[in-house]
Parts: structure tokens; C-alpha cells; sequence
């Protein structure tokens, strides 16, 4: 799976403006493990503060998503850090992104996720509410964000295009 | 829609990667090409037809009917 980053694509046409954007993205990864850092205290001080009372399954949600976000933004800033020192690799690494077929396969790829969570969650929206009416709720909220969302992004690019 | 890139890049004698890397793309997408699985952005089209020294027409037969031109 050569290539495949989720929302990938860049314009960058050489290796100095790919550099630039990774310095940019790193910032990203900072705010990324920032993010991490405040959900894991966030889990440790509901568990020893005593003030709130969370149940354990959401308590290791909450800590495993910190841990989560805190590796991953580490490991994609060692990543990146070694890229742009690499002359080679970064240029390898760019390909990567900016290749046409590359971004090609990654806007079809995203269009068969969205179709595929669009009938998940409208089959969710029509059995969920059996067993609990709030995910029926949650279910037709989320698809009607997702059209909203939709829409307002088709008419923005359709302006800009 | 097929091209001519693997004829006239083994007339020069360049390999795929070699040719990849002339237009800034990766090994795979000039693989697809060949193979007449991928066509080629209008860019993409100006870069390969620059390397061969080519018009974009002589690179890539269009099928008229497939094309609906």
C-alpha cells in the first residue's frame, strides 16, 4: 500500500516547498500530540480527582485514544524529521503525494468510504432506534450533517473551479 | 484511449523509472499508462509529449467512439 495517505494531495513541485509544508505539518503533529497529552490527563485526573464519576470502559477509551494520538504524532514527526534530511527520500516522499494517480485513487477511494458509511449509518438510523431511539437521533443527525457538509463544499468548489 | 510511451521510451532507450522521474511522477503511474489503465491529466499529457519531443495527438491515440469526440 505504497502511496496511501488518507486526504492525501499536495501541489508542491519541489523538494524545497515539500520541506516547507512537512515543517508545517509538523506543527500539526505538535498540536496532534498536544491533543493526546489532554485526553490522557483528562482520564487520569477523573480517575484519581474522585470529582466525576466516569465508567472504566469510557475511562480507557479516553486514555487510549491520548496514548493513541501521542505515538502516532510521534512517529510521524520522527518520520518526517528523517525525510527532510534524506535529499532522496523526500523527493521519494513527494512523489508520493503529489503523483495524479495517487490523488486520483485517494478522491475515488474516499467517495466509495462515503457511500459505504452512508448506507452503514442509514441502516443504523432504521434498526438502531429498536434497541435505543438515541442512536436513531444520532444516526439522522450525522447523515444530515454529512449532505449539509456536502453542499456547502460542492457550491464553495463549483464557485472556485 | 492507447499511447505510445513504451514504444518511443524503449526507441530512446529510458527506463520507466528514469522516465518517471523526468515528469515527476511515480514508477506505477507510468506503468498504468503503458498499460492503458490510467489516463493522463492534460499536464501530465504536455510533460510525457515535451520528453519525447512529440505532439500530445502522436503520444496518445484517442478512440474516437470510446471518447465520444
Amino acid at each position: 500500500m505504497k502511496g496511501f495517505c488518507l486526504f492525501s494531495g499536495s501541489k508542491v513541485t519541489n523538494n524545497e516547498e515539500f520541506r516547507k509544508q512537512l515543517q508545517a505539518k509538523n506543527k500539526c503533529l505538535l498540536g496532534l500530540i498536544l491533543l493526546g497529552i489532554i485526553s490522557a490527563a483528562a482520564a487520569y485526573y477523573m480517575e484519581f480527582s474522585g470529582k466525576m464519576k466516569v465508567d472504566d470502559y469510557m475511562l480507557g477509551v479516553y486514555c487510549g485514544i491520548g496514548v493513541g494520538l501521542i505515538c502516532s504524532g510521534i512517529v510521524f514527526l520522527i518520520r518526517n524529521k528523517r525525510l527532510m534530511k534524506d535529499e532522496e527520500k523526500l523527493k521519494e516522499a513527494r512523489l508520493q503525494v503529489t503523483d495524479e494517480r495517487n490523488i486520483e485513487i485517494g478522491s475515488r477511494a474516499l467517495r466509495m468510504a462515503a457511500f459505504v458509511l452512508l448506507i452503514v449509518m442509514y441502516f443504523a438510523f432504521l434498526f438502531g432506534g429498536l434497541y435505543d431511539p438515541m442512536i436513531s437521533k444520532l444516526m439522522s443527525c450525522m447523515i444530515c450533517l454529512f449532505l449539509i457538509v456536502y453542499a456547502i463544499a460542492w457550491r464553495v468548489l463549483n464557485k472556485h473551479m | 484511449m492507447k499511447t505510445r510511451i513504451q514504444d518511443l521510451r524503449k526507441e530512446l532507450g529510458v527506463t520507466q523509472s528514469e522516465l518517471a522521474d523526468a515528469v515527476d511522477v511515480t514508477r506505477q503511474t507510468i506503468i498504468s499508462l503503458e498499460g492503458g489503465r490510467y489516463k493522463a491529466s492534460l499536464v501530465l499529457a504536455h510533460k510525457l509529449a515535451q520528453f519525447f519531443h512529440v505532439t500530445i495527438e502522436e503520444l496518445f491515440i484517442f478512440d474516437q467512439e470510446d471518447e465520444n469526440i
